[in-house]
């Protein structure tokens, strides 16, 4: 039907204008694209995790332990197994220390989503499986923060989710709902729970008033070196239509041209609308994270 | 849903992503993990056999020492009393076991008897009923008979009064007609006598 | 970290051993020949439920400079102990994750040319 619309009025007004005209008012302002959703939802990674060579106590080496894992999810959520594994190699002295990763030398912070962090460090050169050193001495005060338990994770999860509901929506999407939803959203995202997760989340990606829209896109860019740039960025142009990719890149980064940006290993398509891209491509956390390539 | 070439591409890139990533060692990585929790499992009941080995090797080549024999002696024997007792405790559940069948047979029978006494009970009941029914039907047309020869008697009682009263009516009519009849009788012979008086003097002078 | 009057040596000789290190990092920088372009941004550090009110609330801090590094020093600063936990809120609705950068909330949460923040012992808004 938008094409029919499309070939009628070519030869009266832009056509950009129109289509998105057009759309807003045909679709709802949800995350309502299942498929997609599903599909961001389903990624897993499969993992090699090594036993740095220094802590290795024992005569016989550990076999290397392998594991599949969610893309949204993060890794103290899924190393329990694993940790159980190699704590048996290393000096008894180390065994209550904090674990934590490093990819080729590189501490993996995390608290970052672990897809994420594969395309930061992979994203342009495919390594799977992606094989990580597992660490239980000489913790990296500097660079990684402590997690002691699994409540640190979802503590940080919470305040993440808290901060891109003010961005969205002043806030008070979150502060309406109980308790018990969100710890709906926590237990759907740890225990691999879509339609339990979404039930909730979906509130978070709803628009409200006449805005059609959020109020500001929740969006963090990541250049290689891994330093990260936040800023407010409105789904909307100023003449009201509905902002691309693009065309919030053109607005950040005024002085380089074909930028390219990477989220949930796909290269995203320039003229994608960012209140769509929001609302489907976001982590759990509510925030899309895209890595400069 | 949206349409649109980006949202194409994004699909589709996911989905090579998901192949690439996902589906391509989904399998393989399972397997393996299986394979790691076997091999685990097998080297633990793997150790623990070891030492039960070690342990039995010292009892069985030094049986002086009973240090390490010892402990391993006193097991057994813990073992073998165990053993007796479970026996015997099997031995009794299983007479208890009997002792139950039997009695669940005789009272089986018990139910059957009285099962069958309660139908021959029924039937008694309701050739009753049919008694009753019958009989209910018998008295009331005794009932009805009576009624009916209650108001024949009465009838008969109250012609029979009218008859009485007639006949005493009657009685007293010939009662009153013999009277008549007596007196007129007398006064018959009275004049009979009379006249035979009258006769007898008249012949009487005669003769003279 | 720097006074928003860079001048006033009695003000900065006044404060505790702690912030005194900082200090000599920023006289450094003002002694320096070639002066650092470095953009700072106002910060207001408001007392939220118990927590001990500071003395000076309003501070420039570099932009590049993260949040757990604003948190390490108001732990000095109220001389609280090593147990003791400090926590920072933007908004009053959400604590930002300490390797956050200070110029990341500025942009996005700043008022009035300022970011607020909300420091307290305990947890306050979860």
């Amino acid at each position: 039907m938008v094409k029919k619309i499309e070939g009628l009025l070519k030869k009266y007004v832009t056509i950009d204008i129109l289509i998105d005209i057009s759309k807003s008012r045909l679709i709802g302002t949800m995350a309502n694209d299942r498929e997609v959703l599903r599909e961001i939802w389903d990624g897993k990674l499969p993992i090699c995790f090594q036993l740095a060579q220094e802590e290795i106590m024992e005569i016989q080496q550990p076999d290397p332990f392998y594991v599949m894992v969610p893309r949204l999810s993060y890794f103290p959520l899924v190393t329990d197994k694993m940790k159980r594994h190699f704590l048996r190699y290393i000096s008894q002295e180390n065994a209550d220390s904090e674990m934590w990763l490093d990819y080729n030398g590189q501490p993996l912070k995390w608290h970052y989503p672990i897809g994420f962090l594969y395309d930061l460090c992979c994203g342009n050169d495919p390594q799977l499986p992606w094989t990580l050193t597992v660490h239980f001495t000489k913790f990296p005060e500097d660079i990684l923060l402590h997690c002691p338990n699994k409540d640190v994770v979802e503590a940080h999860y919470m305040s993440t989710v808290k901060e891109a509901d003010v961005l969205k929506h002043r806030g008070q999407v979150m502060s309406t709902m109980q308790k018990k939803d969100h710890n709906q959203l926590w237990l759907g995202l740890q225990n691999d729970k879509f339609d339990q997760f979404w039930a909730i989340n979906r509130r978070l990606m709803e628009s409200h008033g006449e805005n059609e829209g959020f109020k500001h896109i929740p969006v963090k860019i990541y250049s290689d070196d891994g330093l990260c740039s936040q800023r407010l960025v409105s789904p909307k142009n100023n003449d009201g239509s509905r902002k691309t990719l693009q065309q919030m890149t053109s607005e950040l980064y005024p002085d380089k041209t074909d930028v390219k940006l990477r989220t949930h290993g796909v290269i995203i398509p320039a003229e994608t609308p960012l209140q769509w891209l929001s609302e489907h491509l976001s982590y759990p956390d509510n925030f899309l994270h895209l890595c400069l390539c | 849903m949206e349409g649109g070439e980006w949202r194409n591409s994004i699909v589709s890139q996911l989905q090579t992503r998901n192949k690439y990533e996902t589906a391509a060692f989904q399998d393989i990585i399972a397997f393996q993990s299986r394979l790691f929790d076997n091999v685990n499992t097998l080297k633990n009941e793997n150790l623990q056999l070891t030492l039960v080995n070690e342990r039995i090797r010292f009892s069985g080549t030094d049986s002086v020492i009973t240090g390490t024999g010892g402990p391993s002696n006193e097991r057994i024997q813990a073992l073998e009393q165990k053993i007796l007792v479970q026996q015997e405790e099997l031995t009794s559940l299983h007479r208890r076991r009997g002792e139950n069948a039997q009695q669940i047979m005789s009272l089986n029978e018990k139910v059957h008897d009285l099962e069958k006494q309660l139908q021959a009970k029924d039937v008694t009941i309701s050739e009753n009923t049919a008694l009753i029914a019958s009989l209910r039907a018998e008295i009331q047309m005794y009932e009805t008979n009576m009624t009916e020869l209650q108001g024949l008697n009465q009838v008969l009682r109250d012609e029979h009064q009218a008859l009485q009263i007639a006949f005493a009516a009657i009685e007293e009519k010939l009662r009153k007609a013999q009277d008549e009849n007596r007196s007129l009788v007398e006064r018959l012979i009275k004049y009979k006598a009379k006249d035979a008086d009258k006769m007898n003097e008249e012949n009487e002078h005669f003769l003279k | 970290m720097g006074d928003e009057k860079p001048s006033d040596d009695s003000q900065q000789n006044s404060l505790s051993n702690a912030t005194e290190n900082l200090k000599i990092e920023e006289q450094k920088e003002n002694g320096d020949a070639a002066k650092t372009d470095k953009v700072k941004i106002d910060i207001l550090l408001k007392a939220t439920g118990n927590a001990p009110i500071m003395k000076k609330k309003k501070w420039a801090v570099d932009a590049e400079k993260p949040i757990g590094w604003i948190m390490e020093f108001v732990k000095k600063y109220l001389k609280l102990e090593p147990d003791e936990k400090l926590f920072l809120y933007v908004n009053q609705t959400f604590a930002p994750s300490p390797d956050q950068i200070v110029r990341n909330l500025y942009e996005c949460f700043g008022t009035d040319g300022k970011l607020v923040l909300h420091y307290c012992k305990t947890q306050a808004w979860g």
